[in-house]
């Protein structure tokens, strides 16, 4: 074919067409270039998705894997693209024919112009209306258009900016961290991933000691907040509750835990208490923590739930993780102290000192209906709302004390509202009657190493004093008689068998 | 024939330009004044012209009164043509139209020879009036003409005048004592064509053109030479390897056995266009284009004549006839199918 060129004279016909070839041939270039920086533009997208996807944070090109990673696949897309369409183009390459049937398609030459050429390719024109067709391609060909017309460069320039663009993207903005295992520390602290197992498995620890210690003691407050840390922690682990939801139901479950244990004593009161110390101060200055020892009555109530739910809502990631390291060490207290309980084991409430053998073993938790309340369970009993058990020991007021209590609780917590009321209902009943028509009763038998040894000095009766006797929460016989109270209150023994 | 038409003028390149562009000028002229005569149907005009620059002949289709005697008359006298005019009948012999020896007094007076005597297909130009009102015997004679070019009369073959152009006319409406052609004979036409009835302004215009006391006369505008030297250029024009495809695509197309054809094709059509017809659309593509003034084949040419040039050579069936399908609607449709598929 090349010395078909040679012989042919170069015409117009032949020049228009060799420029319409080289036109071609440059946009060719400029589409196999553009397809393959549009390749190479999304490759480093990919890369920065499945950077993403990895969990590896940061930007692509801080880190050598990664920059490497983006580096390397942008090459290969460009060089692939690059020799893929290269081919294309080299395979489907037009010849000067098809290019003059081009022409005449597009600027409407009738024809003309492609006749003309294979006119000329088959060796010249050797009639006269072959000349003047020939002729007449020459002035055509004097105006010919030898752009390539190629329609499709523009939506190529449009992908390869919107490529570069995203790319560019990926360049300079840093890969967001994933909620994957190794990064959901990080991302607890927004307030909007869910707790961490470990928190979880904190809740349902405090869950399961609390309502251990409600169990042996008997309290209904205890064991509704018990409910609702077990509560919490099913939600959190099924995934109903954020993690700012999570938080604020902590902080009031604390606040009624310090509620309900503030002023018994005992192992669990002082656990608790020192899990509060604690929780942060942004968190306790606006939950109820704060305000449940200083309230006086349940209009408080509005100012710090919205006082919370504003603590909430600014809290730091390092407050939400310093209430669960709370409750964490709430739970550890807990566990190393054997099973605390509400019983008191050191000095009673108005200092004065109680051994357990001086009540014989018999339960303490039997309020006493006749004596005088003592001046300062009552004033927690009005303020803090101290349920069950501070409104069995007011003379007055117990339905105010569950109300209070009531009050101060949020919403979202009516099962402790509920066991509140019921406790309000049991203390209307009779005294040693339960709404379940029990007695409140608990005997506990000491452990032989437990007496006193013939040593040691005899426990001596105090000396009666009114006000101590009226402050005592709970009577019994010394350790020395219990076999006496075992004849008498057992329930085998027959009522007027050696009776006093 | 075709080796007479092959026949290059024997003039010098220059001159031989020169000589195709006046011929040009003439033919538009030639054009022009049949146009003024025959008023209202300048398609049947083109028409007629391609087909005579083709070397073709034409059969015209109409009802009476639409003016194709008098547009025979005008070509002829346009084209400066000897015209005979044949009235077919059903008693119209062979003989009646391709001639017949005669006695006649010998040479110097003594004895009687035969002499053969021309009919009257013996004329440039040739008017068969209602073609299909003859037996097909009498028919045969004139298509044999028409294919051959010859007479054979007694054994004897006589070449009929240069340029040889037929126009046959048939009524489509009036079909009682009339002898259909066969298909394998109306094959041999070049051209179909129909004519169509004038609108409301060419009526107005025609009545004014012929009621008058003024008559349109027509003036002669070519000769005899140059419309064999446009046959000859005719044949001359070139033809893309494209077009030429696209043609053959085409014809292909039309075979409702082959696999190139639409459901339409399988479904409507009998049989479709022969090798001949593919012949008669170049051949009628390139006159058009040189009558246009143009020196090559274009997909335009293609599609304006395919019409007159492929309508009676493709057969529509029971179906196609019961469904009222249009040949010429099958015939674009298929052009716009084959063209796109090939671009």
């Amino acid at each position: 074919m090349l010395a078909q060129y040679r012989a042919l004279p170069q015409s117009n016909l032949h020049r228009a067409l060799r420029r319409a070839r080289r036109a071609w041939w440059n946009s060719a270039a400029r589409r196999t270039l553009t397809v393959a920086v549009t390749a190479a533009s999304f490759a480093v997208v990919v890369v920065w998705l499945w950077s993403w996807l990895a969990g590896e944070t940061g930007p692509v090109f801080a880190s050598p894997s990664v920059s490497g990673r983006a580096g390397q696949a942008a090459l290969t897309a460009f060089l692939g693209a690059f020799l893929v369409v290269a081919a294309w183009h080299g395979i489907r390459a037009p010849s000067l024919l098809e290019l003059a049937r081009r022409a005449d398609h597009r600027q409407r030459h009738m024809q003309a112009l492609s006749t003309a050429w294979e006119v000329i390719k088959a060796g010249g024109a050797h009639t006269v209306v072959a000349r003047m067709l020939v002729s007449d391609a020459e002035t055509r060909a004097e105006s010919l258009d030898t752009s390539s017309g190629d329609n499709r460069l523009g939506v190529l320039r449009s992908a390869a900016v919107t490529g570069l663009a995203l790319a560019a993207v990926a360049v300079f903005v840093p890969v967001p961290g994933r909620p994957t295992a190794s990064t959901a520390a990080v991302a607890a602290g927004n307030g909007e991933a869910p707790l961490t197992e470990d928190q979880v498995a904190t809740l349902e620890d405090v869950a399961r000691l609390l309502d251990l210690s409600a169990e042996q003691s008997g309290d209904q407050y205890l064991r509704a907040i018990a409910a609702s840390f077990a509560e919490l922690a099913t939600e959190a682990t099924s995934g109903d509750l954020t993690r700012a939801g999570a938080d604020r139901a902590v902080r009031d479950l604390l606040a009624h835990l310090g509620t309900a244990v503030s002023g018994s004593g005992g192992g669990l009161a002082s656990a608790v208490e020192h899990a509060l110390a604690q929780v942060p101060a942004t968190a306790a200055s606006g939950s109820p923590l704060a305000g449940a020892d200083n309230a006086s009555n349940g209009q408080l109530k509005t100012a710090q739930t919205e006082d919370a739910e504003a603590a909430v809502e600014t809290a730091t990631p390092d407050d939400s993780a310093s209430l669960y390291m709370a409750l964490r060490s709430l739970v550890d207290e807990l566990e190393d102290g054997g099973g605390a309980s509400l019983r008191p084991t050191g000095p009673a409430a108005d200092g004065q000192t109680i051994d357990d053998s001086f009540y014989g073993g018999v339960g303490r938790a039997q309020a006493d209906p006749n004596a005088a309340a003592p001046a300062g369970p009552l004033v927690r009993a009005e303020g803090a709302g101290d349920p069950a058990g501070a409104a069995q020991r007011s003379t007055e007021g117990a339905g105010d004390a569950a109300g209070a209590g009531a009050a101060a609780l949020p919403e979202m917590f009516d099962p402790v509202a509920a066991v509140q009321a019921a406790a309000v209902a049991e203390s209307l009943l009779p005294r040693n009657e339960s709404t379940e028509g029990r007695r409140v009763e608990i005997e506990m038998v000491p452990q032989a190493e437990e007496r006193p040894s013939d040593d040691e000095a005899p426990v001596l009766a105090p000396d009666f004093v009114r006000s101590r006797e009226a402050a005592i929460v709970a009577r019994g016989v010394g350790a020395e008689h219990g076999d006496v109270v075992g004849r008498y209150f057992t329930p085998d023994s027959s009522s007027g068998d050696g009776a006093p | 024939m075709e080796d007479e038409l092959m026949q290059a003028p024997s003039l010098g390149p220059e001159h031989e330009a020169s000589r195709l562009e006046d011929t040009l000028r003439r033919l538009e002229a030639a054009r022009q004044e049949v146009r003024r005569v025959v008023v209202g149907q300048p398609e049947v005009i083109d028409q007629a012209f391609v087909a005579l620059l083709a070397g073709g002949h034409v059969l015209i289709e109409s009802p009476p009164g639409l003016g194709k005697t008098l547009l025979v008359r005008t070509l002829g006298a346009v084209l400066n043509l000897k015209l005979n005019r044949i009235q077919f009948t059903p008693d119209l012999m062979p003989a009646d139209i391709t001639g017949t020896y005669t006695l006649a007094p010998g040479d110097a007076g003594r004895g009687m020879s035969t002499v053969f005597q021309p009919g009257p297909v013996f004329a440039q130009m040739v008017l068969a009036d209602e073609i299909n009102r003859a037996t097909p015997k009498t028919q045969s004679s004139l298509l044999e003409a028409m294919q051959e070019g010859t007479v054979t009369v007694m054994g004897t073959e006589y070449e009929l005048p240069r340029p040889f152009f037929v126009l046959a006319t048939q009524n489509p409406i009036e079909m009682e004592g009339t002898y259909v052609l066969p298909e394998a004979q109306i094959d041999r036409f070049f051209f179909k064509v129909t004519l169509g009835f004038p609108s409301h302004a060419v009526i107005q215009e025609i009545v004014d053109a012929t009621t008058g006391v003024e008559v349109q006369v027509p003036e002669a505008a070519m000769g005899p030479e140059d419309v064999l030297a446009l046959q000859h250029w005719t044949r001359d024009v070139p033809i893309s390897s494209e077009v030429r495809s696209v043609v053959a695509t085409y014809v292909r197309a039309t075979q409702p056995e082959l696999l190139e054809a639409s459901e339409r094709v399988k479904r409507y059509v009998r049989y479709g266009v022969s090798p001949r017809g593919a012949q008669a659309l170049v051949l009628a593509a390139k006159a058009r284009a040189l009558m246009d003034g143009r020196f090559n084949v274009s997909f335009e040419d293609v599609r304006a004549i395919a019409a007159p040039a492929l309508r009676h050579r493709i057969q529509v069936n029971f179906e196609g006839e019961a469904a009222g399908i249009e040949v010429d609607d099958l015939i674009e449709e298929l052009f716009e199918a084959v063209a796109a598929r090939s671009r």
